[in-house]
């Protein structure tokens, strides 16, 4: 279990350095860093010393390293649209973010698991139907646009839901609800796969002959075993959920992360996207590396691998 | 020494034919779905109602046929600079359709030659190509693609390269199990016998095994794929007004959300309808070709 565990976090880490390549990269693919890191009226002695900060004519290597060591000290950049430095904004508008997700998901992902199991258990029934629908459409529309007619039915059409910004429960009823669709179209399906596949087993007709009532066998039994998918799946739309916020938040006015980065994108304030990205990747990063040693604790098989 | 028939090639054709042929079972609603789209996409210039760029300012906003104050001539409505909104649709397919095919297609090509390598050679290359496979799996999609926009600047190439980038790792991964799986057989084991090159293995006998499971993927990711492109053209990193994609309608309308609901909402309908088709054709085509991808 320790090797396993160990192992897990080193990838995670290797994960992370690369990810850092990638948006190095990224950020040198345009030809010249400084010019993408500086105000758009920075004098032509600002960019020269930017360059020698940054190394720019230094060979690459080097200029990669000096990159390492600014983020190690927790140096992005310096957004010069509201003057501060990159991570301290990217991590002030974060909780908003994490709120937006973490509801979505609690609310979504159970309804999904509750709609998969219902319709393994009762197929054919109106539930069944319900939750089939509700998963093909899920998968089927765009966040952006199930966000705008969600505001033009509920919030311009019947006014029962704030049309934008955050505040309490209500204004985040809508976002939720058009961040979440999809993750909950995906699990309901993979709910009811897997516990069609877990239905057939031994233990689950054991289970039955020894006089136990249906729900239990279900709830107690055979979900349990379903679920091992299930959480690597979970840990997966989580990740994703926090990257697709960023549109959801651009519909919504939902003052998060994804909304800053896509403002920093406009008005090319590129060490907010940098440290934007990044902090989401480590987050994401993390999640995973939450779900596979969450995952090895449930499923002792897979600690062999 | 009886030259065998297929040399391990499963056709298309084969299986099918195999299976009955039969057509009760082909996905009627999926085509439904996705035959008028494809039709719009390849030949729609022939039949635009009217020309999309088409500008007639003193036709602006105007309500789609069926409602008060619409005229027939303009069956779906007219959107803020008087285009006639079905036309603009018909264009937006041909678009639309365009970048997804051609990105999800790059990315198959990338993804299924590194997953081949990546199986059929494994160690130590394996190794580094799965490695890059979870770091680009680790930064969301839609920020991947805002990197390169922001980076790259917007237009067609730039968002056809975004969908390659984000989309070539899931077929990395399965064509890489897939190889791992056929590198075992015996007609592989008996070509490396015989004195085939490496070359010739991957071309002749692996790669043809691995059709059918990247052409369902392919089918699977362009659902996706044209959800993406909505999505950044829609945040204004992808295609550039006066261009006539489906995003770009959707967030050129959102302005006009309480006066003139019909342009988001058929442009979104135009997106649903394309992805629900083809989900559902490649639903349909995964459980004749491969049903092993049913855990997807």
């Amino acid at each position: 279990m320790k090797r396993y565990v160990i192992k897990r976090i080193l990838l995670g880490l290797l994960t992370l350095i690369g990810v850092t390549i990638v948006v190095f990269v990224a950020v040198r693919l345009s030809g010249d860093a400084a010019l993408l890191l500086a105000p758009p009226d920075a004098t032509q002695a600002e960019l020269d010393k930017l360059r020698v900060e940054l190394g720019l004519d230094k060979p690459i290597p080097v200029q990669y390293i000096i990159f390492i060591k600014n983020l190690t000290k927790g140096d992005f950049g310096r957004s010069f649209r509201y003057n501060r430095p990159a991570m301290q904004l990217v991590l002030s508008r974060l909780p908003a973010t994490l709120e937006l997700a973490i509801f979505a998901f609690c609310v979504l992902v159970t309804l999904g698991m509750v709609f998969g199991v219902t319709s393994v258990m009762k197929p054919g029934s109106w539930l069944d139907r319900c939750g089939t629908v509700f998963a093909l459409l899920g998968q089927a529309m765009p966040e952006f646009w199930i966000g705008i007619m969600a505001i033009l039915i509920f919030s311009v059409g019947l006014h029962w839901f704030p049309t934008s910004g955050r505040g309490g429960l209500s204004h985040l009823v809508l976002p939720s609800m058009t961040l979440g669709w999809f993750s909950a179209a995906s699990i309901m399906r993979l709910t009811r796969s897997a516990m069609l596949e877990v239905m057939g087993s031994e233990f689950v007709k054991m289970a039955r002959l020894k006089g136990n009532p249906e729900w239990i066998v279900v709830w107690k039994h055979a979900l349990r075993n379903a679920l091992i998918p299930v959480v690597s799946m979970g840990g997966l739309q989580l990740g994703r959920l926090l990257g697709g916020a960023v549109i959801v938040e651009t519909v919504f006015g939902w003052p998060g992360l994804g909304q800053l980065i896509i403002d920093a994108v406009y008005t090319r304030d590129y060490s907010v996207v940098q440290a934007g990205v990044i902090v989401t990747s480590i987050i994401f990063i993390t999640l995973n590396l939450v779900v596979d040693l969450l995952y090895g604790g449930i499923d002792p098989r897979i600690r062999y691998e | 020494m009886q030259k065998s028939r297929s040399s391990g090639r499963i056709r298309l054709m084969h299986r099918w034919l195999k299976t009955g042929g039969n057509l009760k079972r082909l996905p009627i609603a999926g085509i439904c779905f996705l035959m008028p789209i494809v039709i719009c996409g390849i030949f729609g210039f022939l039949f635009y109602p009217h020309p999309p760029t088409e500008m007639n300012l003193g036709h602006s906003l105007r309500p789609p046929a069926m409602l008060p104050g619409g005229e027939w001539s303009h069956f779906l409505g007219t959107d803020h600079m008087g285009r006639d909104l079905l036309s603009r649709l018909i264009e937006g397919a041909r678009v639309s359709l365009i970048v997804s095919i051609v990105g999800v297609g790059l990315a198959g090509l990338l993804g299924v030659s590194l997953g081949m390598i990546a199986g059929y050679f494994g160690g130590s290359i394996d190794n580094i190509i799965m490695r890059i496979v979870d770091m680009m799996m680790s930064i969301p999609p839609i920020l991947m693609a805002i990197l390169l926009a922001a980076s790259l600047g917007g237009g067609m190439t730039t968002i056809t390269l975004s969908i390659m980038v984000i989309f070539w790792t899931a077929y990395a991964r399965v064509i890489r199990g897939e190889t791992l799986s056929i590198k075992q057989r015996d007609f592989v084991t008996l070509a490396v016998v015989t004195g085939c090159g490496r070359l010739r293995i991957l071309m002749k006998h692996i790669f043809p095994n691995l059709v059918n499971t990247a052409v369902v993927l392919a089918t699977l990711q362009l659902g996706r794929a044209i959800i993406t492109e909505a999505s950044i053209t829609f945040l204004g990193l992808g295609l550039q007004p006066p261009a006539s994609a489906w995003g770009l309608i959707i967030s050129e309308g959102r302005m006009y959300l309480s006066t003139a609901w019909w342009i988001p909402t058929f442009a979104g309908l135009a997106i649903m309808m394309t992805v629900l088709g083809s989900n559902i054709t490649g639903d349909w085509l995964r459980d004749v070709l491969d049903p092993k991808l049913k855990r997807i």
